[in-house]
C-alpha cells in the first residue's frame, strides 16, 4: 500500500496497475488517483449524459459515486443510455446503472438514489459530495440543482444536448457566473421528447467525465467561465466566454461586469 | 479599411478574436461586415432581416449598441471602427 500524500488514501498494487495509463500521466501521478479515490461525485441523470459519465468515472476509480434518476427504462432510452439494455427495460435507471457499474469496477462504492430532484430532495442528496455532474433532461430541475450546488459551494460540471448539438461548463460557486447567469430563466414550455444522438451525448458526457477527473486531481485548465459549445452537424466548436449576471437571483452575480465591452 | 473585431466567443482557426477585418473597399456596411462572419461561422445567425439574429445577445459599434444604430444594418463602417459582439447560448435541455 502507498500512501499518496494530503489525502491520506492509499492506493493498493492492484489499484496501482488497473489505473496504470492513467497514473502514467505526470500531472495526475498517485497523487491524482488517490485523490479520485478519495472523491464522491453525484450523477444528476444517468440518462444519454449520466450513463457515459457514470460509467468513466467508475473505471477511472472515484471511490463513490451517487447516481440519481426517478425514472425508469424505456425502450426510446437505448439508442443513447448505454448502461441500459433491453433486459432493463421497466427497471429504474439507477439500479440497472448500479448494477452494471459495481460489475465494471467492484471497487466502487455506487449508491442509488431512485427519486425527482426538488427543493425538498436535493439537500440530503448533496451531503458529502465534492463534485455534482448535471446531466439531467430538462432546465426546471438544472435550475433547482444549480441553486442548491451554489449554496453549499459544491461545484457543478454542466452539460446538455439536442440533436447533434452539445454543451457543457464548469460552474465553480463564488468564482465563476452560476448556470441561472449563463442562462437566465425563461417561461417553461414543454416541448416534448428533444431529440438526441447517442454520440453527441457521449462526446458531450465525455468532456464532463474528465472536467471532473481535472476538477478532483487539480490537473489542467477547467471550463470555468467558459462554455464550449459543440455543433456535431456542422463540425464546430465554440468556445464562450460566459459572464455573471449583475441581478442573479441565485448567485447575487459574483464578479458581474457591465456588458463586455 | 480595416475594422477591428471582438467577440465574447471563438472558432479555433476560423474566428479568432480580437481580429482586424480587411476590406479592400470603402463603403461597407454593418450588414457586409457581419455577412462575413456569419458564413464564416456556420453554428450562428447573427442577423435576420434588418434586426438581430436569435444567437446574438447584443452587438456595439464604436461602443454604441445596435439598437441606437438609427441605420442598423445599413449602417456604414469606416476605418478604425471597432465591433464587439456577444453571442446569447440558449439551453440545450437534453440529457
Ligand atoms: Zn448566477
Amino acid at each position: 500500500m502507498r500512501n499518496s500524500g494530503e489525502t491520506g488514501v492509499a492506493l493498493t498494487a492492484e489499484e496501482l496497475e488497473r489505473y496504470q495509463r492513467q497514473i502514467l500521466h505526470a500531472p495526475f501521478g498517485q497523487a491524482g488517483q488517490a485523490r479520485l479515490k478519495a472523491a464522491h461525485v453525484l450523477v444528476a441523470g444517468v440518462g444519454g449524459l449520466g450513463s457515459p459519465v457514470a460509467m468513466y468515472l467508475c473505471v477511472s476509480g472515484v471511490g463513490t459515486l451517487t447516481v440519481v434518476d426517478a425514472d425508469v427504462v424505456s425502450i426510446s432510452n437505448l439508442n443513447r443510455q448505454l448502461l441500459h439494455w433491453e433486459s432493463d427495460i421497466r427497471a429504474r435507471k439507477v439500479d440497472s446503472a448500479r448494477g452494471k457499474l459495481v460489475e465494471m469496477n467492484p471497487r466502487a462504492h455506487v449508491e442509488a438514489i431512485g427519486e425527482r430532484i426538488t427543493r425538498e430532495t436535493v439537500p440530503s442528496m448533496l451531503k458529502g459530495v465534492d463534485v455534482v455532474v448535471d446531466c439531467l433532461d430538462n432546465m426546471a430541475s438544472r435550475y433547482i440543482l444549480n441553486q442548491a450546488c451554489v449554496d453549499a459551494g459544491i461545484p457543478l460540471i454542466h452539460g446538455g444536448v439536442y440533436g447533434m448539438m452539445g454543451q457543457l461548463t464548469t460552474i465553480i460557486p463564488g468564482k465563476t457566473p452560476c448556470l441561472e447567469c449563463i442562462f437566465p430563466r425563461k417561461e417553461e414550455t414543454d416541448q416534448g421528447p428533444i431529440p438526441v444522438f447517442g454520440p453527441t451525448a457521449g462526446t458531450i458526457a465525455s468532456l464532463q467525465a474528465l472536467e471532473t477527473i481535472k476538477l478532483l486531481s487539480g490537473v489542467g485548465k477547467l471550463l470555468a467561465g467558459r462554455l464550449l459549445y459543440f455543433n456535431g452537424q456542422e463540425m464546430e466548436c465554440l468556445l464562450v466566454d460566459v459572464q455573471s449576471r449583475d441581478k442573479c437571483p441565485i448567485c447575487g452575480g459574483v464578479g458581474a461586469k457591465e456588458g463586455i465591452m | 479599411m480595416h475594422i477591428s473585431v471582438d467577440a465574447n466567443f471563438t472558432l479555433k482557426g476560423v474566428f479568432e478574436t480580437p481580429v482586424q477585418w480587411s476590406f479592400k473597399r470603402s463603403g461597407v456596411t454593418l450588414r457586409e461586415l457581419l455577412r462575413e462572419i456569419d458564413q464564416r461561422v456556420h453554428s450562428i445567425t447573427i442577423f435576420r432581416d434588418n434586426d438581430l439574429g436569435d444567437d446574438i445577445e447584443e452587438i456595439w459599434l464604436n461602443g454604441k449598441r445596435f439598437f441606437s444604430l438609427g441605420e442598423k444594418l445599413d449602417t456604414p463602417l469606416k476605418d478604425g471602427d471597432r465591433l464587439k459582439i456577444a453571442l446569447y447560448m440558449a439551453p440545450l435541455g437534453g440529457g
